[in-house]
């Protein structure tokens, strides 16, 4: 093995990176301890080492839960081979999601599950669309059995509109649940028909019977979602050992990461892959926090830690964290401690992990600071800053925390900014914003604007993927509509270079001639293809002398459209590929214009009737940040917060990162309930009786029917269970939260939108609590 | 016996051109070109024998039959009906055959398929029924280029799936049990779907005294090209004939063999040899550069053998550069710089070639479309596509529901607007749009008058246009009175003959739509004489039927193929196997998508299996994944191979790590470049 240079390694990390040769390994790490660190220098120790074989085509597989850790990994790893062992820089290993794995696994072989070569994998959008259409058909024979789930003492008329609205989030959770757990609908039905007259089970039997349509559906077209793939890859490997054991030779090593949000199929596929030999499990079971409704759960990583149900996994820690100032670290571990040994819900006390370690003399949830000599250490306690904006007694509406955190406040962003302007650019510190669901970052971005304050999004998807869509679809909006001078207008606005708007913006006589140079083309046809096809473009004089560039520019402008005008025959691929190659030179732009077509062209397949009106709408709900697309960007290739701008994402989208200031927003019994008796729950409706939470009332329906047992079923307590089950999550979600800052941290809560009506929110029970801790510790 | 030779040899040794001479060689010794029957696997590989024989130095007026076996069994049934129709157990011997197409074989073959999916038998495969019938006449196919009865294929595949947990040995059987009942109704019909064609030429034309004579009489000599691409019923067919002929040569490519996976038999064909007297092998080829040899030799050992070669002189990498993109548009910018560059350096567009494993429409129109902005010439392959894909061919569907109101099918106004536009030369879009407004209302029977419209409106859209729109309306309202007596193929005929191809309207100039338009008269034709070849007293519905299926996708695609000249003389841009049956050879290769997986997949479909539905496959057999991943690695080695053969002086490869989807690629091309790259250090890369 050639190693060109030596990195420091903290005892922890060097233990799991040069000692590990082979076996099952457990590593339960702690925010900030450099887990993508260690296992990307793991992988590329193994295929340095040479114990992949590169003639057999074995690779390290490293599986991990996001498409931006894949890239982040990918190029972690590939500059580690390059650098460290002068290797070349793609080879040996493999980095997937689980459903890219389970794509991967399916594309090889498809026949073996009952596909074709070209199969199509639905987009998340249309397969809910497929479900919404069966819904709608079959509701109205279904509705007199369904309303028993609405309580008596609401207008009917509007709980049926809002039970129709939420019926399909419902069947669309059940049908994913179904397949995660490889139930097919036909034996669902099968155990229904056995209990005709329970009517208990009315939600799952309308469920089953949408999804027997759906996959009906699907199998038509040829096509398979997203829960297919891995249903199907397990299907395959399970098939065909023959084929399991090709990949099981070619992948010799399996390394996960983000253990804790492994699933149950996960495990079942991983387990398989590594034939139980070589497989590195890394994962924080504290930061847990895919877990609601879903089939993931940090138990899994637990229970593989736990040396008396797998005497045969090696328990590697990565305790220690050089992220945080130390009053944050104490914090992120009270949080933990408070939740264990104090919160006023029992039942949610194992929300975190802190078990004994026993050989160490610490407990496993603990966060502990760098050692000496550590070269990465824990930032400076004089740069630390806690503010938790929470006072006894004392109420703030959610227009007032935006304010606050905006510019009210001696912690408000726009003071704090003001004074770091002074420092270089690239000396600015990072700052987020963190809130618990997109419509607030949505509300705090606008008041961003208002005050001129730059911020980037990590929301549904990122502002450069939403320029690039918004430009597209205006173009595609006018040839729609090609008659249309206002939409033609609108094209030239939004074309226009970022410096040339800032001077149309700010010079009025330009906007005047502008619009007056466009005013005077009614008849559009007159600006596009005059019958006279020499007519110069109608540009006064006087404009043509104050802005020279301009008649030039709208010359070029109108040859441009007139050559889109002209592809609009075209498939609606080639059309968005004509227009991208004549708007877009960036080439992640490129790419995004690229991929974007490749969608609307399996949409086209689906929608034969389709034209541009319905293809501009569907640019519309990507731009218009109503639907996640994966575009080549940011969020894809991994965030870099950049120093000085705010960044504003969910505590969800920020797992993973790291900024200087951090705020958490909206920190009441709301978001965070603490399964007390007034605490409220996103998913419990007011439309159904007893507060039922409808999602998981059914998915416990539907595990009852798959062990064929419906007396398991017992009705109210998925409800009870989902209360607790979500506020553990959402502990955890605080805690990724504040561990997400290195030096400052601001928490805020607000009564909620319905103060005035309702019983406004609280603030959150760890919130107080560690108010408390912080007021007793004097912090 | 005939006076025979077996000439092997690889691509580039000569073998085509030695066969060729030999024809020459034939006539010069007095014998008739018409004696001589020249056999090809494929068409596009008669080509040259079709250039060889139109030269000055062939005997005017005289033609050599170059036919596929396919070929010529239509035409010996064609002649022959009536000695074998009643044999063969048809209903009607007395009536004509009708050959169909695979249009029209699933068309006849949706019915079943249809009443089958409705039971749900076909529900644990995740396929369109369309598919379905396609996989099932895939299936007879296989049956008879092997020489099965039809429950072989289902007791194969049964065997081939093994014990595995799973309802599919059920459809296996309901598959058959659909295409016997298929084979029924052609029985009845008259209908001879190919799969038909081929038994009833092997098990009853060739066995009639009365084929055989005129066979023997009007054949004797017989040149086989390319009979590595053969399927086995050819094999039987020459041995059956052997004796007949006066001399025979079979020219067989040592490492071809592409067309496996669509059931033809190396193997097999190799075996032939032993008929012959005389075999000659042939190890060098012409054509090749000894560094693009050792490319080969590394390729070979590496997939055959599993094992690296000895590290050669020559480095194999010299003929190779490799650039590394992340994205597909990163990897089309670089190949069309490239291709520029070539250009400007004087090589003919003709010399080079760009392969990927699978040409998506997205790739290649924006490949096509940057290599026209830099003004260099360049054609693509043309695979099948849906209507709706040819904007031609939706224009002129739009205007056939035009003239049909009665049908109430109403195009949206977008589609009239666009039709407009195409077919009517002085109708910009704008126009078009503006008057596809004012003179379409869904639902009303016909289109507006021109002069009819508002004066200011008349101006904007201009009176030349509305000449032109108004001559267009005529004719649509003239054709509607006539609708009943017109068979659809009519209908696009006579639209473009009478108007749409003259002066001042769209496809006037516009060659490829008028080739397009071609197909679509002929693909309304085969349809019209296949189902209604006695004619109907009313037109009308006849119409209906067929504007219905191909909005419905069943009569979905239109093939409209490249003109083999074009490809010879402009940058070609194909998938890989297509390139390999046109037995081109060329100065440079780009080959796309180095890492995609899509270099070593198969077409793989759950109801059929190329190698299970061969003959030399055990029938006792289980297909194992052993057996999957060696297939796939030899099918690999001939295609590397056979492109390597195929290029005189470089290689560009791209690799992009997204691919088009935006998945990461990692497949079995990359590996083994990245060996080579190991071995011999030096590749050229041009990492952008």
């Amino acid at each position: 093995m050639t190693r060109r240079t030596d990195i420091w390694l903290r005892p922890e990390q060097k233990d799991i990176i040069e000692n590990y040769s082979g076996g099952k390994v457990g590593i339960a790490a702690v925010p900030g301890s450099g887990k993508t660190f260690t296992l990307a220098h793991l992988a590329a120790r193994l295929i340095a080492s040479g114990t992949v074989d590169f003639a057999h085509q074995q690779e390290v597989l490293v599986v991990t839960f996001t498409n931006s850790a894949v890239n982040s990994f990918q190029a972690r790893i590939a500059r580690i081979l390059q650098q460290q062992y002068n290797l070349l820089p793609s080879v040996g290993y493999r980095v997937r999601t689980l459903h890219g794995l389970a794509h991967d696994i399916v594309r090889e072989r498809p026949a073996l599950v009952g596909l074709a070569d070209d199969f199509t994998i639905l987009d998340e959008r249309l397969s809910l669309e497929i479900q919404r259409d069966i819904i709608v058909s079959r509701l109205a024979e279904w509705w007199d059995m369904l309303s028993g789930y609405t309580s008596e003492e609401v207008d009917l008329k509007n709980a049926r509109r809002r039970f129709e609205n939420d019926l399909p989030a419902l069947v669309s959770s059940f049908i994913k649940r179904a397949k995660d757990s490889r139930i097919e609908p036909e034996t669902l039905l099968g155990t229904l028909a056995q209990h005709d007259d329970d009517q208990r089970f009315d939600l799952a039997r309308f469920a089953s019977s949408v999804y027997r349509d759906y996959q009906q559906s699907l199998s038509y077209r040829g096509a398979v979602d997203f829960d297919d793939l891995v249903r199907l890859a397990l299907e395959a490997l399970s098939m065909d050992d023959l084929y399991l054991q090709r990949l099981q030779d070619r992948w010799p090593y399996v390394l996960e990461d983000e253990a804790q949000d492994s699933s149950w199929l996960q495990e079942q596929m991983l387990r398989a892959l590594s034939g139980n030999r070589n497989w590195v499990r890394v994962g924080d079971p504290n930061q847990a926090i895919n877990t609601t409704f879903t089939t993931a759960e940090p138990r899994f990583l637990l229970e593989f830690l736990d040396e008396s149900q797998n005497p045969d996994v090696v328990e590697r820690p990565l305790s220690v964290s050089g992220r945080s100032v130390l009053p944050i670290i104490d914090l992120a571990n009270e949080l933990v401690r408070w939740t264990v040994e104090e919160h006023p819900a029992p039942d949610v006390r194992d929300a975190f992990d802190l078990a004994e370690d026993s050989r160490r003399g610490t407990r496993r949830g603990i966060i502990q600071p760098t050692g000496e000599n550590d070269p990465q250490p824990n930032p400076p306690d004089s740069d630390g800053y806690i503010h938790l904006g929470y006072q006894p007694g004392q109420n703030t509406t959610p227009e007032n925390e935006i304010d606050n955190v905006v510019a009210g406040e001696e912690y408000a962003l726009r003071e704090w900014l003001s004074s770091i302007q002074e420092l270089p650019e690239n000396e600015r510190p990072t700052i987020a914003v963190l809130v618990p669901e997109n419509s607030r970052g949505f509300k705090l971005a606008e008041m961003l604007r208002k005050y001129g304050i730059l911020y980037e999004e990590l929301l549904r998807s990122t502002t450069a993927t939403r320029h690039t869509v918004t430009q597209l679809r205006t173009v595609i909006e006018y040839l729609a509509d090609p008659g249309d001078l206002r939409a033609l207008k609108q094209v030239y606005w939004v074309l226009m270079p970022s410096d040339r708007r800032d001077l149309v913006r700010d010079d009025s006589d330009l906007r005047q001639v502008i619009s007056k140079f466009f005013a005077q083309y009614q008849n559009i046809e007159e600006l596009l293809w005059p019958v006279r096809s020499a007519a110069p473009l109608s540009v006064s004089e006087s404009a043509a002398s104050a802005y020279p560039w301009l008649a030039d520019d709208l010359a070029e402008f109108s040859i441009k459209v007139q050559r889109w005008l002209r592809a609009i025959s075209l498939p609606v691929d080639q059309l968005v590929l004509t227009i991208g190659q004549n708007l877009f030179t960036d080439p992640v732009d490129v790419a995004l214009i690229y991929k974007v077509a490749v969608t609307l062209r399996s949409m086209a397949k689906t929608h034969p009737d389709w034209r541009l009106p319905e293809f501009a709408e569907e640019l519309r709900i990507i731009s218009s940040n109503e639907r996640k697309f994966i575009g080549f960007d940011d969020a894809e290739s991994g965030y870099e917060p950049k120093p000085g701008i705010v960044t504003v994402a969910t505590m969800h989208a920020a797992k993973g990162l790291e900024w200087d200031r951090v705020y958490l927003m909206a920190v009441s019994n709301y978001g965070f309930p603490s399964a007390l008796p007034y605490d409220s729950y996103i998913g419990e409706r007011w439309y159904v009786r007893d507060s039922l939470n409808l999602e998981a009332e059914v998915l416990a329906q539907l595990a009852a029917l798959s062990v064929g047992d419906p007396d398991r079923y017992d009705e109210g307590q998925a409800t009870r269970q989902a209360r607790l089950d979500y506020a553990e999550e959402r502990l955890r979600l605080l805690y990724v939260g504040i561990t997400r800052a290195r030096r400052q941290l601001i928490i805020t809560w607000n009564m909620g939108r319905f103060w005035k009506n309702r019983p406004p929110n609280q603030p959150a029970q760890p919130l107080v609590a560690l108010w408390e801790y912080t007021n007793q510790a004097g912090t | 016996m005939p006076e025979s030779w077996f000439l092997e040899g690889p691509a580039g040794a000569g073998k085509t051109t030695y066969a060729i001479q030999y024809c020459h060689d034939l006539v010069r010794n007095d014998v008739s070109p018409e004696a001589i029957l020249v056999m090809v696997p494929q068409r596009a590989l008669g080509r040259p024998y079709q250039l060889a024989f139109t030269g000055s130095d062939w005997p005017n007026g005289t033609q050599i039959d170059i036919v596929t076996l396919g070929g010529l069994a239509r035409r010996g049934l064609e002649m022959f009906w009536p000695l074998i129709a009643d044999k063969a157990g048809f209903a009607h011997p007395e009536w004509e055959p009708a050959f169909l197409t695979i249009e029209t074989s699933q068309y006849f073959m949706a019915r079943f398929v249809n009443s089958a999916v409705k039971t749900g038998i076909f529900d644990s495969i995740n396929v369109p029924p369309f598919r379905i019938m396609g996989q099932l006449l895939d299936n007879m196919s296989k049956a008879a280029v092997n020489g099965f009865l039809l429950d072989e294929v289902a007791d194969r595949l049964i065997t081939a799936w093994g014990d595995r947990h799973s309802s599919r040995p059920s459809v296996y059987r309901a598959g058959v049990d659909i295409a016997q009942h298929f084979r029924e109704y052609c029985l009845q019909n008259n209908l001879l779907d190919f799969s038909l064609q081929i038994e009833l030429f092997m098990n009853h034309l060739l066995s009639e005294p009365v084929y055989r004579n005129f066979f023997a009489s009007r054949y004797g000599h017989l040149i086989a090209d390319n009979i590595e691409e053969y399927f086995p019923v050819a094999d039987d067919f020459i041995r059956d004939v052997w004796q007949e002929l006066d001399s025979a040569l079979l020219i067989y490519d040592t490492d071809g063999g592409y067309r496996v996976f669509l059931g033809a038999d190396p193997g097999g064909m190799h075996v032939l040899r032993n008929l012959c007297d005389h075999i000659e092998i042939i190890t060098e080829t012409r054509v090749i550069s000894p560094e693009a040899a050792a490319l080969v030799s590394e390729f070979d050992h590496l997939l055959a053998l599993n094992s690296l070669p000895p590290l050669l002189e020559v480095n194999p990498g010299e003929i190779i550069t490799i650039a590394s993109h992340k994205f597909y548009p990163d990897m089309i910018e670089w190949v069309v710089a490239r291709i520029v560059e070539l250009i400007a350096q004087g090589i003919p567009p003709g010399e080079i070639v760009i392969l990927a494993p699978y040409l998506g429409d997205s790739l290649r129109f924006v490949l096509m479309s940057r290599l026209e902005e830099a003004g260099i010439a360049a054609v693509s392959h043309r695979p099948s596509r849906a209507v709706r894909d040819e904007p031609a061919a939706r224009a002129a569907l739009t205007l056939l529901a035009l003239a049909h109101p009665a049908w109430e099918y109403h195009p949206p106004a977008a589609d009239v607007a666009d039709a407009l536009h195409q077919v009517i030369d002085d109708l910009d879009p704008v126009r078009a749009w503006l008057l596809a407004q004012i003179v379409y209302r869904p639902g009303r029977d016909e289109l507006g008058s021109f002069d009819g419209i508002r004066a200011g409106a008349q101006e904007r859209i201009t009176y030349r246009a509305g000449e032109k729109y108004e001559r267009l309306r005529e004719w649509l309202i003239r054709y509607r009175s006539e609708a009943d007596e017109v068979p659809p193929d009519h209908f696009f005929s006579r639209l473009f003959g009478e108007l749409l191809s003259q002066p001042g309207y769209g496809f006037h100039a516009d060659f490829e739509a008028g080739r397009v338009v071609a197909q679509l008269v002929e693909s309304a034709r085969k349809f019209r004489r296949t189902l209604y070849p006695d004619g109907v007293d009313q037109w009308d519905a006849v119409t209906h039927e067929y504007f219905t299926l191909v909005q419905d996708g069943v009569l979905a695609a239109l093939h409209v193929p490249s003109w083999q000249q074009q490809e010879e003389d402009a940058v070609f841009l194909a998938p890989a196997y297509t390139f390999l049956m046109r037995n081109r050879w060329v100065d440079y290769q780009f080959w796309l998508d180095v890492g995609s997986n899509q270099w070593w997949e198969r077409l793989e479909q759950p109801l059929t299996h190329p190698y299970v539905l061969a003959r030399n496959y055990p029938l006792d057999q289980v297909w194992t994944d052993d057996l999957e991943f060696r297939y796939r690695r030899d099918a690999l080695r001939r295609l590397l191979m056979g492109l390597v053969r195929r290029c005189r002086k470089h290689i560009f490869m791209s690799i992009t790590s997204l691919g088009e989807q935006g998945y990461e690629q990692r497949g079995p091309l990359l590996h083994l470049l990245q060996q080579i790259v190991q071995r011999y250090g030096d590749v050229q890369e041009a990492a952008e």
